[in-house]
């Protein structure tokens, strides 16, 4: 053909059609170069957002994932460990398979598991034997099983985010720590009475009950929310089982993240994990436990009753996240493990409570920042696998069973020996995804010097601390900024409050190591899987109950108003939905809301969990973000709203 | 070299750490001899060397004809092959993590510096220089993320920023990119990484409990930056002297202390869990007839929890001191042998060659850019009781005061006067230049800018200008941002959290300094 492309008319219409083709490459190029600075003032409403390529904003993105059921990786992850009354079995909760473990403990093996939907943690059982409670974390209710069979008998709904479980003697009881809810509820298994619910800090997260049933322990794991430059404190509150009324909220100053607690035989006093916390201090070093140390806290119960801090660090070694704690029958020995740290400590009681009762209150308040004061009352640092969290103690007092959740293994640790005699494989995969390397990662404090903290402890499950931390980086007194939440990030970069962390792996990367963690920095395999969990961080299931629907829905079309209540057009920049765009809930641009320069714009995504809220946390409640920190609209248009405006919004706000 | 007794031993260890009341846990009995090889220091016999009194006399530690071997112990002293090559002059050799590698101080000539070399354990690999400058690098040791420290003297520079003294220097393990990293008044040596990333050593202190007026030497740590200088142990406790440090795998730290007592240097240890309450003997005993050491050259934990020590026995029934050997003793000092003798030779270190875990890395947080760094106190009134405010007498201000050098006449040449680390001069630091007076805030902060790098201390003083209590030397390094929890507070507590009114502002800088000094 004499058209044909190697001809020389076929030549000249091909250069002609690649000519074309640049000039209309080029013309679009320039017509896009003038069009895209209006487009992006339309969209944000602002004349100085930086360009960025188009992918930037239009990219196939998603919602966060929420959690959902069994997550299908095949691990176990014990979360919960319960020891029969007989001694002879051994309840775990398996967290990732959605299953309840029963363990032959003189076989040492797996021998029953039955589905527990919606992530079970807590495992209870009944003094008298007969029953068996678990709770499951993401689907709200308390499983009563028959502990001969295993069959679920009762199902007590707790729309409160269950975690810590303990059933009464013969059973009939149950007490569940909200993690959602901020309270502790108290349910008949059977009797249909109307439960009651009673405050017990920043997400109760553990119970213990007295030998008697009569006093309940609740340890919280977050501090309360307090403005920026105030002292933390974190609560252990006693409950009077038969009165339905509470004894006491104990403070505990500086310290929170109590995940475990155990009371005394004879409710004298209880002993709950802490992390003694300095974030009031500028993170100038980490040595000498400047920043945060393992510690207990042991509260007498009666009326007057001391509250001590006791840290279980040592002057050059640390012991990161402290988790459950179970005490023996005769109270003289307690174990506590240490989920960032590989180990248990056995603590010796007796001579807790002699220094206790030696000691004035000027040096009790001093013990709390003595990192040598351990010597006095540890017998016995116990390795284990890892992250090890919860633990039951034999009836007999003569076993300890600790649940290593990243290993999905138990340890049996001998009393008198004080160390690990035995370990049950609780099964479950065992091919190490990048996802699970990371998770270890994430848990592991020996990235830290001396092994000081780790990940999780300023994110617990992903989440944040709440607390309010000074950079020497930004600035020593300068420049406070709020933990942000790591669940539901994985699009959401750039990272860091001053959007300058392009990616994880740079968020993770050397930089951090000289800012926080202070030692090497995490090898590239190791900061590879660390990415790959944190990006794998799901969203907590949505609780919101149903009779606030309707203010949900108006505080829905608040939010995505786009004109005041006068009608008045409220320009796009000050429009929530500009920067808080879905499906994201961020536009991920720096913006200025009057809280003195410009921030990453967060994803709102858990809010109800969040508090306080702004760069520094100085919003202690949602709130005050605009009654407080908005007086003339910098943060949004907010003024013409009503007072019941405003609380719709924030009910709706409450509900992503 | 790790046996399997060895590892079962360093994991019972493990689960003894802290423990008062361990059942069950006993060490298995240690199976093989001190080890397959060592690396020795040998100077030609009845030199008279004095290891522990000569720290800072490298010519006076290893004479003419010293030298570097290796040998295997269980195959007897003539099986040993020459690691230090040409150099007229060797020793303070220390064996890499890897046990590949050695790094020892050496001189090429009569004449020339000590220099810091590196040879191959095999032997096959002649000594390559890797630290050498004008003034003598001593006592090298390898630490984490691929660095080495070494001690080397100033040869010359003002006297303001310490030069003269023997100082910590690191560099990468090629010996590029050396910094100095100590700035006391007096010198640092004996360096030693601990695992955790930190580098031990000692440093003359003024305020030490020494002879009078004459300070101490105490161990310290600091990063292998410089930054964050603190105390470890001995800082006020008798004797005098104490050097050459050790980590243990098992939670101690070894070190030979001396006295003005007249009596020969000795073993002590203390836990790294609470270093500066528990210290202790290491009280070496032998199987049989007791050794008595007259002085030592050092001693190197080994991996199966026991020791090496380099030392110099009395003779028998009061005879005449033996000559140098190389003994291993248990953990716990028991049952001491001898391991190493080569009778042509004195013994004066030896390491063994045996793989350990490498010391951890820490981020540089000194930067270069900068030429001050800042202190901030958080409360001048936390105090551990032995000094500092009582009664009424509240800190009001803090004085501010750079030092010159101590100069360590006896020190200051390769081959004369006494080693004996160090004695301050007349014109010492106790006459530290004020650069200013800084009012301290109501809850007892202050946050100031410092001249980095040149010693410093802090005053703090009353409303009528009376000195309540004074800090020892120390430095900050540039950019770095020092933390004291209180003024002389308990090296073992942790800062208390708290709202602190001074950092509210930036640190007072040197101008208001000069200022308030005028005022």
């Amino acid at each position: 053909m004499s058209g044909g492309k190697g001809t020389p008319r076929g030549r000249v219409l091909m250069r002609a059609a690649g000519l074309l083709g640049a000039l209309v490459l080029v013309a679009g190029w320039a017509a896009g170069r003038a069009w895209y600075p209006t487009h992006l003032e339309e969209v944000t409403g602002r004349a100085d957002t930086p360009q960025r390529s188009c992918l930037y904003c239009h990219r196939r993105v998603e919602a966060p994932p929420v959690r959902t059921a069994a997550n299908g990786s095949g691990y176990v992850s014990p979360e919960g460990v319960a020891v029969s009354a007989d001694g002879r079995r051994l309840f775990v909760t398996a967290a990732d398979a959605d299953r309840l473990l029963e363990v032959d403990l003189a076989r040492k093996q797996v021998v029953r598991a039955v589905e527990i939907p919606g992530r079970p943690h807590g495992v209870a059982v009944s003094a008298d034997g007969r029953w068996v409670a678990v709770s499951s974390r993401d689907a709200d209710r308390v499983s009563i099983l028959d502990a001969a069979t295993l069959e679920v008998r009762h199902t007590v709904a707790s729309a409160t985010e269950p975690l810590g479980v303990a059933l009464s003697g013969d059973g009939s009881q149950v007490y569940v720590a909200g993690g959602a809810s901020d309270d502790v509820l108290i349910a008949g298994v059977a009797s249909g009475e109307v439960p009651v619910r009673l405050p017990a800090g920043n997400e109760p997260y553990a119970v213990s009950l007295s030998r008697s049933g009569r006093v309940l322990a609740v340890a919280n794991r977050l501090a309360a929310p307090v403005p920026p430059r105030t002292i933390p404190h974190s609560e252990l509150t006693f409950v009077d089982t038969t009165r339905r009324t509470v004894l006491a909220h104990r403070r505990l100053e500086s310290a929170h993240m109590s995940e475990g607690v155990a009371i005394s035989a004879d409710a004298s006093f209880a002993l709950a994990t802490i992390l003694r916390i300095r974030n009031l201090l500028p993170l100038t070093q980490v040595d000498r436990g400047a920043v945060m140390n393992d510690a207990i806290a042991y509260v007498e119960v009666t009326p007057n009753g001391r509250t001590v801090q006791l840290p279980l660090s040592e002057v050059n070694a640390y012991f990161a996240d402290p988790s459950g704690v179970v005490l023996t029958p005769d109270d003289r020995i307690a174990f506590v493990a240490h989920g960032g740290a590989r180990l248990v400590t056995a603590v010796d009681v007796d001579a807790v409570r002699r220094l206790v009762a030696e000691s004035d209150s000027d040096a009790l308040a001093a013990l709390a920042d003595d990192m040598g004061a351990s010597a006095q009352y540890v017998l016995a640092r116990i390795p284990t696998l890892d992250n090890p969290r919860t633990m039951a103690m034999a009836p007999d007092g003569r076993r300890v069973y600790v649940a290593e959740r990243l290993a999905d293994s138990v340890a049996v640790i001998d009393v008198p020996e004080l160390r690990v005699v035995d370990r049950i494989d609780l099964g479950g995969t065992r091919t190490l995804t990048a996802q699970r390397l990371g998770e270890r990662v994430f848990h592991d404090a020996s990235g830290t010097f001396q092994g000081q903290f780790s990940c999780r402890s300023c994110h617990p499950d992903g989440h944040s601390d709440g607390l309010i931390w000074d950079f020497e980086i930004d600035g020593v007194g300068q420049n406070l900024v709020e933990t942000r939440s790591l669940r539901g990030i994985r699009d959401t970069a750039p990272f860091k409050w001053n959007g300058k962390n392009p990616d994880l792996a740079t968020q993770c990367g050397p930089r951090f190591a000289r800012v926080l963690t202070r030692s090497d920095p995490f090898t590239p395999a190791r900061l590879g899987h660390l990415v790959a969990f944190i990006e794998s961080l799901p969203l907590l299931p949505r609780r919101f109950p149903d009779e606030l629907a309707e203010a949900r829905e108006r505080g829905r079309k608040l939010f995505f108003r786009e004109r005041t209540n006068a009608g008045k057009p409220i320009p796009v920049a000050q429009r929530c939905q500009t920067c808080h765009r879905p499906p994201l809930l961020t536009d991920r641009l720096m913006a200025d809301v009057g809280s003195d320069g410009s921030f990453d714009t967060p994803q709102l995504f858990e809010l109800r969990a969040s508090a306080p809220y702004l760069h520094d946390g100085r919003a202690v409640t949602l709130e005050e973000i605009w009654t407080v920190h908005s007086p003339n609209d910098t943060h949004g248009v907010t003024s013409d709203l009503t007072k019941v405006e405003l609380n719709e919004l924030v009910v709706y706000l409450r509900s992503l | 070299m790790r046996s399997r007794a060895a590892l079962a031993n360093a994991m019972c260890r493990t689960c003894v750490v802290s423990v008062v009341i361990a059942v069950g846990c006993n060490p298995l009995p240690a199976s093989e001899p001190a080890g397959e090889r060592i690396v020795v220091a040998q100077v030609p016999a009845g030199a008279g060397v004095s290891m522990t009194r000569e720290r800072l006399r490298p010519n006076a530690r290893y004479p003419l004809g010293s030298r570097i071997v290796v040998a295997s112990p269980d195959r007897g002293p003539g099986d040993v092959r020459a690691l230090s090559g040409d150099l007229v002059a060797a020793g303070a050799p220390d064996v890499s993590p890897d046990s590949d590698s050695l790094l020892f101080a050496g001189r090429r000539t009569p004449e020339s510096s000590w220099a810091v070399f590196e040879a191959g354990i095999s032997g096959r690999r002649a000594p390559r220089v890797v630290v050498e400058r004008d003034g003598d690098c001593i006592d090298p040791a390898y630490l984490g993320a691929g660095r080495i420290v070494v001690v080397c003297r100033e040869s010359a520079g003002p006297p303001a920023r310490g030069t003269g003294s023997w100082s910590l220097f690191t560099a990468q393990r090629d010996g590029s990119e050396l910094e100095r990293i100590t700035f006391g008044p007096g010198p640092a040596f004996d360096p030693t990484p601990l695992q955790d990333g930190r580098i031990l050593f000692s440093m003359w202190q003024a305020a030490g409990r020494g002879r009078p007026g004459q300070g101490a030497v105490a161990l310290f740590t600091a990063n292998p930056d410089g930054t964050l200088i603190e105390p470890f142990a001995g800082s006020h406790e008798p004797p005098e002297l104490k050097v050459r440090a050790r980590e243990t795998g098992d939670g101690r730290v070894v070190f030979v202390a001396d006295g003005a007592d007249g009596r020969p240097p000795s073993l002590r240890q203390v836990e790294m869990r609470r270093p500066r309450a528990t210290g202790a003997a290491l009280e070496l005993r032998a199987r049989e007839a007791a050794i008595h050491l007259l002085d030592l050259g050092g001693v190197e934990p080994l991996a199966d929890g026991g020791f090496l020590v380099a030392g110099r026995a009395a003779g028998p029934d009061g005879g005449p001191p033996q000559t140098w050997a190389v003994f291993r003793a248990g953990p716990s000092g028991t049952e001491m042998e001898g391991a190493f003798d080569d009778p042509g030779w004195d013994d004066v270190e030896a390491v063994p060659v045996e793989s350990r875990a490498a010391p951890r890395g820490r981020p540089v947080f000194r930067e270069r850019d900068r030429s001050t760094g800042a202190v901030v106190c958080y409360d001048a009134r936390r105090s551990d009781g032995s000094v500092g405010p009582a009664g009424d007498r509240h800190p009001v201000s803090v004085s501010v005061q750079a030092a010159g050098v101590v100069a360590v006449a006896a020190a200051s040449g390769s081959g004369s006067g006494s080693g004996t680390p160090p004695a301050p001069n007349a014109s010492g630091p106790a006459s530290g230049t004020e650069l200013g007076l800084v009012p301290i805030e109501g809850d007892g902060s202050f946050f100031i800018e410092v001249p980095a790098d040149r010693p410093i201390r802090v005053e703090t003083r009353d409303a009528g200008g009376a000195v309540i209590a004074a800090s020892e030397w120390f430095w900050v390094r540039p950019g770095e941002v020092r933390s004291c929890f209180g003024c002389h507070e308990s090296r073992d507590a942790a800062p208390v959290n708290r709202v602190v009114a001074a950092i509210a502002n930036p640190p007072v800088p040197l101008g208001s300094l000069a200022q308030a000094a005028r005022r």
